[in-house]
Order: structure tokens, then C-alpha cells, then sequence
């Protein structure tokens, strides 16, 4: 086991250093000059000049990649463009908002998937099963940002139930959790939906396996064939789901933290990308890609604990 | 009919009551393409401590059959068109799912043809054998995790303590046979259907968990309803043989009468395709033709399409079961049939 997450965790790093190489050209696109950004709108040409010389901006972009990567192999990711605070500092002050937010969202969503999608696999073709499947439809055609200002709209500004405007502190406190209901609801709406058809999908499987029929042969009640005989085994293909929709989650997570002004590195990314600001920017994306490998991590063992079958390879 | 059905086979034994009598089952498939007769009437008797086989070809309602007993046939599509099955007087199919659910691993157990995905994967084999012991016997988890190791050293499979915590993918396929014959004995059933237990094994491995069985059977006096298409162990194993066919019984008799004399020209066929060591023969002899649909069954006898002796009569009239002598029961106009001219 061990040695399964040494070795996923040796693949990550030529998973992040192509990310940091994508997110550095992608941003050689996106209109908006740094020099400029900071120089401000009136500044003469020679001003820009000199600024452009001294970030280094006049090199060639691969001259400029390798700067940058050599800087961060030593731990520097630079300074923001815009509040020239150090980019980690900004970054670790954000990492804590967004992981809040994260397994504020799995901690409900996931389970009331695998519920929703195993009742429906139990009572397959009837009223609750079209009900929650027509749900499912709804939450993943649904795009984040409309559900988001619904939710926001109708249980924030008109009925005054609750906020929804930035973090309310840390999470045990009770403003802490009020503020993160409706963006952890936002972001688990769209989740459940994919997590409830994998698991209606995986369970009518397993339903049909022989193991199942040795249970019922065994004299077990329905209940325990089914949870524990048929939903042990469909939670195998689940939990593979909840692993590649980490990346779902997390554009997910840039949305919802922008419509409610949640203090993460989403909405860090989105605000730097915006103002030009390279720097941050990248800092940002590269903590992004950590998160989405760290999921399949947690989701690698897992996975491991869930299937015996898998520990020997 | 019935006691008739019981005196069948070896040993004349007193008329004790059946175990087990299935009486007339229909159990049919309603399908999107019709309905689908996959056991049509069909009725054996099963005696205590005995071994009744239930033999024909693929498709022919011997695992329907099998399935109908412990009710685990899914309805729908499933369909109980009819009949009786009778656990010690007691009518099976008139039971609700939770009250089978007493019956089932307690009183009736099974075990399958696929010992590879019987049992599942997630689970060590002996939390496996310890559910049913646990529902059944309401025994504490230590009582029946010792009974699971007992169970296990009784199907022979080397050192018990330590193989009640193997996962099923740890084991050959032989092992979790018998595992599967451990868990199914577990609660000491008085009845074991067993669906082509051995099928999938290789032959030496087939030989030894039929061997099991029958010592399993002499200790424990279970009886067996074995279900195979193989003659072989059909001989090696039952005291009385059930013949299926397309859904029917076709014949009846104790092992001895139905390989000495066998009456109908489709248990001739069977027994004439047996490779034999002692003949020379460049080919098999085949029943010629396959088992019909389901939906499209022939008009009076089932078998009448590939019978070498068919005439009108059996293209349109269905013969009926019908008792030769004691115990020896065929479904077929021509019967008893001039050996010589099959």
C-alpha cells in the first residue's frame, strides 16, 4: 500500500510540471501586459520598457518557463503583480477556505448520491426512482452558476435566511457555518447528480452478480443483501467517479467562490487571471492541479480499502 | 403418483414421506417477446439422506427449476404459473419472501455452478459462512467464527484457522467449492440443491468435491438434488434420476432402471453420446438438431422434432407420463421401446 501511493505520488510530478508549462503559455495568450498592469494605464513607453526588462519579460517565453521553474524548485513563486505580497503567502491564506469548502460539499453530497442512487436502483422503473433520476438530470444539466444565483437569490436576499457574502470564520463557529451553507450547497448540487446515476448504474450490476444470489440463497434479508452484499461492491465504480469529477468539482469551486465571494484559491485564480497578474496566477493553478492529485490519491486508497483485490497489484 | 415417484431407485426402503415433492411446477417468463414456458409441469420427489439428479441440456429448466425451490426467480418476469413444492407438507410457493428467507440457508441450501463468482470479492470467506450461522442460529460472532473453522475443516480445506481470513480471490476455484459447500451446510440444511456444482472444475478437482459430498452426505444426512448434464456424475452420485426436457420430465426411474433400461429415445440419446473407452469409434454418436425455443415449442411431444421413432401421433399429441413399471416413469407413446430398433 504504501508503496502504491509512493509511486502515484512520483507520477504527480511530471502531472504538475506540464501543468505549470500549460498554465505558463495559456497565460502568454490571455490579452494584458504585466509591465502595464503595473506601470498603470498613463506611464510612458520607456517606463513600461525598463519594468518589462527587470521582470524578465524580455526574454523568450521558453527562457522565461525556465526562470520560472528554476525559482520554483527553490520555493519562490514570486510576488503578486497587483498587491506585491509573496504569492505563497496569498496562496496558504486561500488553501484553507477552499478545503473547507470542498469537504463541506462531499460531506453531504456524496452520501445522499449513493442513498438517491441506491434507492432508485431498488425500486428500478418506479415513481421514486424517475423522481430522482429526473433530479439527477436536472442538477447536472444545471449549470453551477445558475444554481448558485438562485440559491442565493431566493435563501439569501429574499427570505433572509441566510448569508451569502464571503466566509463567515472557522467552520465550528456558528457564523462559519451558516456562511458556508448555500456555497457548499451550490457546489454539491451539481455533484450529486453524476454520483446518483454511477451508483444506480453500479448497484442494478451488482444486483444481478451471482455473489448477490449466493446472499439471498444464504437467507439474508433483503436490507442486508443490498447494503451490505450489493452497495459494498457498487461503491467501487462510485468512488472511481468521485475521483475523475475531482476536476469538476474543482472548476466547480472556482465558480461557486466567485458568485459568493468565498476567500479561496478559486476565486484567487479567477481575480489574478483577470488583472494580469502571472505571478499569482500560476501560484494558483499549480495549488489546483495539487488538489486534483491529492483527490485521486485519497481516492487511490480508498479504492484500496474498498476492493481487497486491488492491494496485491 | 407421488408414492410411486418415492419408491423409486435402489433399496426398498419404508414409505417414509418425501422431503421435498414438487408437484406439477410451472414457473414461466413473461418476456417482451412473449411468454416463455421454462418449467411446464414438472413433478419429482426428493427423500431424506438421498441423491436425486436432475439431468438434461442446456436451456432445458433443470436451473429454473432449481431456483424455483429456494424462490429466488425474479418476479416479475418470473411467473408462478402452478403447482406445489412441498417441504415437508409445507407449500413453498405460497410462502412470502420473508418467511422464505427462514428457509433459505437453514432448512434448503444451494450451490452454484460458478464457484469463481459466487462469492463476493469484498468479503473473507469465513465473515461469508458466519452471516448465515449469525441470521439462522443467532449464534455470537466468536461462536460462529469457530463454527465457520470447523465447517471449512469438514470440506477439507487445509488449515481452517488461518483460510476463514483469505478473500475469495486468494483461493482456486476447487477451494471456494468448497467453501461454497461449507457455507451452504453451515446451518445443516436438510436439503442441498446443488447447480452443476462442478461444471466449471477441472476433472480431478471434480472427482474430489463430488466425493466430498457424498461423505458430507453419509455424516450428515442431506439429501441432494444434484443438477447436471453430465451422465457421469449423474451415475457416480444419484439414487434416482429426473430426465428433463424443453420444460417436461420426460423420465423417471431409479439410476440402476435408467441406465440398464432407458425408455425414452431422449435419454437413449443422452446415454448414447457418453464417449466409451472400450468401443472404437471414429465419432461421437449426437442427439441430432438442439433444444427448441422456448417460444416456439413443437406441437405434441417436445422431442418429437428430433426423434428418430417420431410419427404423427407424436407431432400431435403431447404423451403424458406414464408408469412402465414400479418406479419407472416415461413420457412417450413408443414406450417400452424395442431397444433394438432405437
Amino acid at each position: 500500500m504504501a508503496q502504491h501511493v509512493l509511486y502515484r505520488l512520483l507520477l504527480a510530478v511530471p502531472v504538475l510540471f506540464g501543468v505549470l508549462l500549460l498554465g505558463f503559455l495559456l497565460l502568454q495568450l490571455v490579452p494584458g501586459d504585466p509591465a502595464t498592469v503595473i506601470a498603470g494605464p498613463m506611464a510612458p513607453p520607456a517606463v513600461i520598457e525598463e519594468i518589462r526588462r527587470e521582470l524578465g519579460l524580455d526574454k523568450p517565453v521558453i527562457v522565461q518557463f525556465f526562470l520560472y521553474l528554476v525559482r520554483v524548485l527553490q520555493g519562490d513563486l514570486g510576488h503578486s503583480l497587483i498587491s506585491n505580497t509573496s504569492v505563497i503567502e496569498e496562496l496558504a491564506a486561500a488553501v484553507g477556505p477552499t478545503v473547507e469548502l470542498m469537504v463541506a460539499c462531499l460531506v453531504w453530497s456524496v452520501p445522499l448520491g449513493i442513498a438517491m442512487g441506491t434507492v432508485a436502483a431498488v425500486r428500478q422503473g418506479g415513481l421514486l426512482d424517475r423522481v430522482i433520476m429526473a433530479f439527477s438530470v436536472a442538477g447536472v444539466s444545471m449549470p453551477i452558476f445558475f444554481i448558485g444565483l438562485l440559491l442565493m437569490q431566493y435563501f439569501g436576499f429574499v427570505w433572509q435566511l441566510l448569508p451569502f457574502i464571503g466566509r463567515g470564520g472557522p467552520l465550528w463557529s456558528i457564523d462559519g457555518l451558516r456562511h458556508i451553507v448555500l456555497p457548499a450547497v451550490s457546489l454539491g448540487l451539481i455533484f450529486i447528480g453524476p454520483v446518483a446515476r454511477m451508483t444506480r448504474t453500479a448497484v442494478l450490476e451488482v444486483l444481478r452478480a451471482d455473489h448477490v444470489r449466493t446472499a439471498r440463497a444464504k437467507g439474508l434479508r433483503e436490507k442486508t443483501v443490498v447494503l451490505k452484499h450489493a452497495l459494498r461492491n457498487a461503491l467501487i465504480p462510485v468512488v472511481t467517479l468521485v475521483g475523475l469529477q475531482a476536476g469538476y468539482l474543482l472548476g466547480g469551486a472556482v465558480v461557486t467562490e466567485s458568485i459568493y465571494s468565498w476567500p479561496g484559491v478559486g476565486r484567487l485564480a479567477v481575480g489574478a487571471i483577470l488583472s494580469s497578474d502571472f505571478p499569482l496566477a500560476q501560484g494558483a493553478i499549480m495549488v489546483l492541479a495539487l488538489a486534483f492529485i491529492i483527490i485521486n490519491l485519497i481516492v487511490d486508497v480508498l479504492y484500496a480499502v474498498l476492493d481487497p483485490r486491488v492491494q496485491r497489484s | 403418483m407421488t408414492q410411486s415417484a418415492v419408491s423409486a431407485g435402489s433399496g426398498a426402503a419404508p414409505e417414509a414421506p418425501p422431503l421435498l415433492e414438487v408437484r406439477d411446477l410451472k414457473t414461466w417468463f413473461k418476456t417482451e417477446d412473449g411468454l416463455y414456458r421454462a418449467v411446464d409441469g414438472v413433478s419429482f420427489a426428493v427423500r431424506r439422506g438421498r441423491t436425486l439428479a436432475v439431468v438434461g441440456e442446456s436451456g432445458c429448466g433443470k436451473s429454473v427449476t432449481s431456483l424455483s425451490i429456494m424462490r429466488l426467480v425474479p418476479e416479475p418476469p418470473g411467473i408462478r404459473a402452478g403447482g406445489q413444492i412441498l417441504l415437508d407438507g409445507e407449500d413453498l410457493l405460497e410462502k412470502s419472501q420473508v418467511e422464505m428467507q427462514d428457509i433459505r440457508g437453514q432448512r434448503v441450501s444451494m450451490i452454484f455452478q460458478e464457484p469463481m463468482t459466487s462469492l463476493n470479492p469484498v468479503y473473507r470467506v469465513g465473515e461469508q459462512i458466519v452471516e448465515g450461522l449469525v441470521k439462522h442460529r443467532g449464534m455470537s460472532a466468536a461462536e460462529a467464527r469457530a463454527k465457520a473453522i470447523e465447517m471449512l475443516g469438514l470440506v477439507r480445506i487445509p488449515s481452517p484457522e488461518s483460510r476463514v481470513d483469505s478473500f475469495p480471490h486468494e483461493m482456486s476455484g476447487g477451494m471456494r467449492q468448497r467453501v461454497m459447500i461449507a457455507m451452504a451446510l453451515a446451518c445443516d440444511p436438510a436439503l442441498l440443491i446443488a447447480d452443476e456444482p462442478t461444471t466449471a472444475l477441472d476433472v480431478t478437482i471434480q472427482a474430489q468435491i463430488l466425493g466430498l459430498m457424498r461423505e458430507i452426505q453419509a455424516r450428515l444426512g442431506t439429501a441432494i438434488i444434484l443438477i447436471t448434464h453430465d451422465l457421469g456424475v449423474v451415475a457416480e452420485m444419484a439414487d434416482d434420476v429426473v430426465v428433463m426436457y424443453a420444460g417436461k420430465v420426460v423420465e423417471r426411474a431409479g439410476v440402476r432402471a435408467l441406465f440398464d433400461d432407458p425408455q425414452h429415445p431422449y435419454t437413449l440419446g443422452l446415454i448414447d453420446s457418453i464417449p466409451r473407452l472400450e468401443e472404437k469409434r471414429d465419432r461421437l454418436s449426437t442427439i441430432e438438431g438442439s433444444v427448441p425455443h422456448p417460444q416456439r415449442l413443437p406441437e405434441g411431444c417436445r422431442f418429437s422434432p428430433r426423434c428418430p421413432l417420431a410419427t404423427d401421433r407424436c407431432r400431435n399429441e403431447e404423451p403424458p407420463l406414464r408408469q412402465l413399471r414400479d418406479g419407472h416413469e416415461v413420457a412417450c407413446w413408443y414406450a417400452p421401446i424395442d431397444e433394438a430398433a432405437a
